[in-house]
């Protein structure tokens, strides 16, 4: 499975993609983590783009309505495609749905996908993108310590705006006690990286 | 202004022929491409339908938002000289990434090393940013500068963004290759500020905002700024 955060007026959207299975079950756990943050506020878990999901699954997005009662947030599980709708009705579970289609929004033009430890993030970052990225502050946030890691691979352009919200989630990671590293960057992103020494704030990784 | 289905009438009326014409007005053709904007052609052809964003791709060499103004004799003598030009609402601007626009409108037009195209992109992203967000939308870097601000800073852009005086200001990117030597300009109707000793400021490596000017200065050839700061002039000498 593939997400890629947005967020919303009031909250956040994770956009999931392709197949969710017992293989994801980390990196929903990704997704879970940042619930904490994001008290009082809306989640939207939006399964168009889900082509496939098995029983495990299934358990998956009802650990999700635990854990957002649990932290106070207003969960929205919203389009399935008739796959994904027809199994959460054979086993009963269609209340977990909204009842009618909810609007997401469009992505911007980055995308952040969780991975194991940290995030992928793909596509252009720059200033009309701040709000794409803010999601992955959040994340860090909720981390208890440890490493997180930013794969910049697929990152095509970022300016100084991107590297701003950068440095801010390093501030943010030293809060908590995450160790913040960047990996990955190629072509102007790791010229940026590196005409902006941001390795002597950060590690930054091939 | 009102969109004026003729075309250029509106933009004569708020300009003098002295003004126009000597430039090279009279040599192009202007197509009313959408509601809100205006094609500038090199030659009488045709816009065709993908020519609905102002990419500029040969032969389409400037565009004009309407609802913001007429554009400046910069822009029109940037025209008559062979070069490319978009007049954009700040909103437009900032939606559309028009710094990114011009860089693919300059590879349409222009053969372009990939990495004087990437020093480009990256300064013109900068200077295009400036003029949008300090600029013509008067926004400062403080709320930027600490994560639980970052949504006020999200609040007062969004509000700025929906103000139709600050949000109609325009940006003007003008581009002109010469020989080797290829000149971007950007311009903004904001307040100005005091570029040289911005310029000169030293930030630290943890800054989360105010890289903008010396990224500028590192990714081209030259750099100046005039009238208080509103007019960012670039320039870059290429393989």
């Amino acid at each position: 499975m593939d997400y890629c955060l947005v967020e919303t007026g009031d909250g956040c959207c994770y956009k999931l993609a392709g197949r969710l299975t017992f293989r994801d079950n980390e990196a929903f756990g990704a997704i879970l983590d940042g619930f904490a943050a994001q008290s009082g506020k809306t989640i939207v878990l939006d399964l168009s783009a889900l082509e496939y999901t098995d029983s495990f699954g299934i358990g998956l997005m009802v650990s999700a309505r635990e854990c957002a009662d649990e932290h106070g947030v207003r969960l929205k599980l919203a389009n399935p495609r008739p796959m994904v709708g027809e199994l959460l009705e054979h086993l009963g579970l269609s209340g977990l749905l909204s009842e009618s289609p909810v609007q997401t929004g469009q992505a911007g033009s980055l995308t952040v996908k969780g991975l194991p430890g940290g995030v992928q993030v793909a596509g252009r970052l720059v200033m009309s993108d701040q709000a794409s990225f803010l999601p992955v502050i959040t994340l860090i946030q909720a981390q208890n310590g440890g490493a997180f890691r930013i794969d910049l691979g697929g990152l095509t352009f970022m300016d100084s705006s991107g590297l701003g919200l950068i440095m801010v989630a390093h501030d943010e990671a030293r809060k908590v006690g995450v160790h913040l590293e960047l990996a990955g960057a190629t072509g102007q992103v790791r010229d940026l990286l590196r005409v902006s020494a941001i390795d002597l704030v950060m590690p930054v990784v091939a | 202004m009102t969109p004026n289905p003729a075309g250029l009438g509106l933009y004569l009326d708020g300009m003098s022929p002295s003004q126009l014409l000597p430039m090279g007005w009279a040599e192009c053709g202007f197509v009313p491409v959408t509601d809100r904007a205006m094609a500038v052609l090199a030659s009488g052809n045709p816009v065709s339908p993908e020519n609905s964003t102002p990419l500029l791709r040969p032969p389409l060499r400037g565009w004009i938002e309407w609802g913001c103004g007429a554009p400046s004799a910069d822009f029109i003598k940037c025209l008559s000289l062979g070069g490319l030009a978009l007049h954009l609402s700040t909103k437009a601007a900032y939606e559309m990434d028009g710094a990114h626009l011009m860089v693919l409108s300059l590879r349409a037009h222009y053969a372009l090393a990939e990495q004087d195209a990437s020093r480009i992109e990256l300064a013109l992203t900068e200077g295009v940013a400036n003029a949008v967000m300090h600029g013509n939308l008067e926004m400062g870097s403080e709320l930027r500068e600490r994560f639980d601000s970052f949504r006020q800073f999200r609040t007062l852009l969004s509000e700025r963004l929906g103000d139709p005086v600050l949000a109609g200001r325009a940006v003007e990117i003008l581009a002109r290759r010469s020989g080797s030597r290829l000149t971007v300009t950007v311009k903004d109707q904001g307040r100005g500020y005091d570029f040289a000793a911005e310029l000169a400021k030293e930030r630290p490596l943890t800054a989360k905002s105010g890289r903008g000017l010396s990224l500028i200065r590192a990714m081209s050839d030259g750099v100046s700024g005039t009238d208080l700061g509103r007019c960012l002039t670039m320039h870059w000498d290429l393989a």
